[in-house]
């Protein structure tokens, strides 16, 4: 099979995260919350608990690591029983950048779901999918490299795939698959939510079983620090060409003094106050309550730190004017592929 | 011995555990210097006046010391938790190495760095005697050029709140940081 000529373009798309988007400008639109394209499941669905839910929500491959689920449970369980409402500037705040209008562990866990869903190992920057060509009645199989495997924590490729489906569909392609497990599943929208999970979301010390070195309140902030991560992700799948704020892209953090020199010249800075550094940041300042009765000092300590971080690298003020359009892509149809032959 | 504070002069033993003392409480013992806790002298020797701090207004800052040959454990521990503090926080290069590989996660060497500033803020609290050394640390670090960015925004943090520094005093406190630095720790303050 010939290969196709738009091939080239596929390299050096925007990644979600890493991604480079060099225009400063900026949107005053609202917030607007945005409901999942594809449909998910109501808060009350099937009767079961939050817990279960989220346990039963993500859909891991085969081959992701046994141990570093159980910290996704683990982590997933926290947000499911957090209750904390002690501190509503904070819950308020995050309902602001969110876009939700109730902030608890029943919204917070929905609108996570809504943009998350199939987690992959990070042991490959190279990633499967099927472009979709109905007047060929074809589906060309190929894989991009999705810029992860570098030992990042984690990384959404959701509006990578969008992208690479947008910038093809004057060659004929009109949709696109996504491999899963040695499954092509449609992919119709960012919230489809797909995403790496590096090895830098977890740490050597990280562990399951409790001891000296290890209590329960330094297990609680490494899971506080990995929320932040994985809701930072969920970010990722939101925002639009139209507004500027397509998969909430990170900018080049400039070099004009009001930034960390640390992060000069590195692609580490949001121009959107609601993007994903801030909506992570405002996750750990929301749920630490879940820390008030384990944490010491010192897991404060940490945890304040990575407040910090994130708030170092928001270039504009946290104010609703800087807040970018959450709303996603309209979610694209779906295409019967049955009697579609393979391209390879 | 290098790993302890530098102006490390005495030592002594205790138990299985060797205790050192610094300049400044080998000063104190002596006489020869007593820290005003109405006044802070910056590291480039611009003075910085501030008002007194309110939990002891006009106490010396600590008595000499009776053994000076022998610290008490919680100065020991304060001599490492220092130490270990000022090595976590100067790495600025491999933290800009660690958001060039990652840019989507705090790294965790800006954790650590906090977690030990923690630790000093509880041998503080718990310890008040040691107040003013620890005081004089967080100003060290908030000036410290070499530190991560965060950092020293935390030892701001800790040191306005130590002190009890008003607006208009912690305001005179950071006017000469850099504008990075004065920026964060405004938005930081502002969202607790």
């Amino acid at each position: 099979m010939k290969p196709l000529t738009f091939m080239p373009l596929l390299l050096g798309l925007l990644v979600s995260c890493g991604g480079k988007v060099d225009e400063e400008s900026e949107t005053t639109a609202e917030v607007t919350y945005a409901n999942d394209p594809t449909g998910s499941e109501s808060p009350e669905a099937n009767g079961l608990s939050l817990g279960e839910r989220l346990a039963a929500h993500f859909r891991y491959t085969s081959d992701f690591a046994a141990e570093d689920k159980l910290f996704l449970t683990f982590d997933m369980k926290n947000l499911a029983n957090w209750s904390d409402t002690s501190r509503p500037e904070a819950l308020a705040k995050l309902g602001a950048v969110t876009g939700l209008t109730t902030v608890n562990a029943e919204t917070l866990s929905q609108w996570y779901m809504d943009r998350v869903t199939y987690l992959y190992p990070d042991n490959s920057s190279e990633f499967d999918i099927g472009l979709i060509i109905p007047a060929e009645q074809g589906v060309y199989r190929t894989s991009f490299s999705s810029g992860a495997a570098n030992g990042v924590a984690a990384l959404n490729i959701s509006a990578s795939l969008f992208q690479i489906l947008a910038q093809n569909q004057d060659q004929g392609v009109d949709g696109l698959q996504f491999l899963f497990d040695g499954d092509y599943l449609p992919f119709r929208s960012t919230h489809e939510g797909i995403v790496k999970i590096g090895p830098n979301l977890f740490s050597p010390d990280d562990t399951q079983e409790e001891g000296q070195q290890v209590g329960t309140g330094y297990r609680l902030v490494k899971s506080l620090f990995r929320l932040n991560v994985l809701m930072h992700e969920a970010r990722h799948s939101d925002g639009n060409t139209a507004a500027g704020s397509f998969g909430f892209a990170h900018v080049l953090c400039p070099d004009d003094g009001s930034v960390a020199s640390e992060l000069v010249g590195l692609s580490a800075c949001d121009k959107f106050a609601n993007g994903a550094y801030n909506v992570g940041g405002q996750v750990i300042s929301a749920l630490i309550g879940i820390c008030d009765k384990d944490c010491s000092p010192a897991d404060t300590g940490g945890l304040d730190a990575a407040r910090i971080d994130v708030l170092s690298r928001i270039l504009v003020d946290d104010v609703p004017e800087n807040y970018g359009d959450g709303t996603p892509e309209a979610a694209l149809p779906t295409i019967d592929t049955s009697a579609y032959s393979i391209l390879e | 011995m290098k790993r302890f504070l530098s102006g490390t002069v005495a030592l002594g033993l205790l138990g299985s555990g060797i205790y050192l003392m610094s300049l400044d409480e080998r000063s104190r013992e002596l006489g020869s210097a007593r820290i005003s806790e109405t006044s802070v002298v910056r590291s480039q020797d611009a003075p910085l006046v501030l008002s007194p701090s309110k939990e002891s207004p006009s106490t010396p800052l600590s008595p000499p010391l009776s053994k000076p040959e022998v610290l008490k454990p919680e100065n020991h521990s304060l001599s490492v938790a220092i130490e270990e503090s000022q090595a976590a926080r100067r790495r600025q290069e491999a933290l800009k190495e660690a958001v060039a590989a990652d840019p989507h996660a705090t790294p965790n060497l800006v954790i650590q760095s906090g977690r030990k500033l923690g630790e000093i803020a509880e041998l503080e609290k718990n310890n008040p005697e040691l107040k003013v050394q620890i005081q004089k640390f967080y100003l060290d670090c908030l000036e410290d050029t070499g530190a991560i960015t965060v950092t020293r925004v935390q030892c701001i943090d800790y040191y306005v709140k130590s002190r009890g520094l008003t607006q208009v005093e912690t305001d005179v406190l950071i006017k000469d940081l850099p504008l990075s630095i004065r920026k964060l720790y405004s938005r930081y303050t502002a969202r607790k």
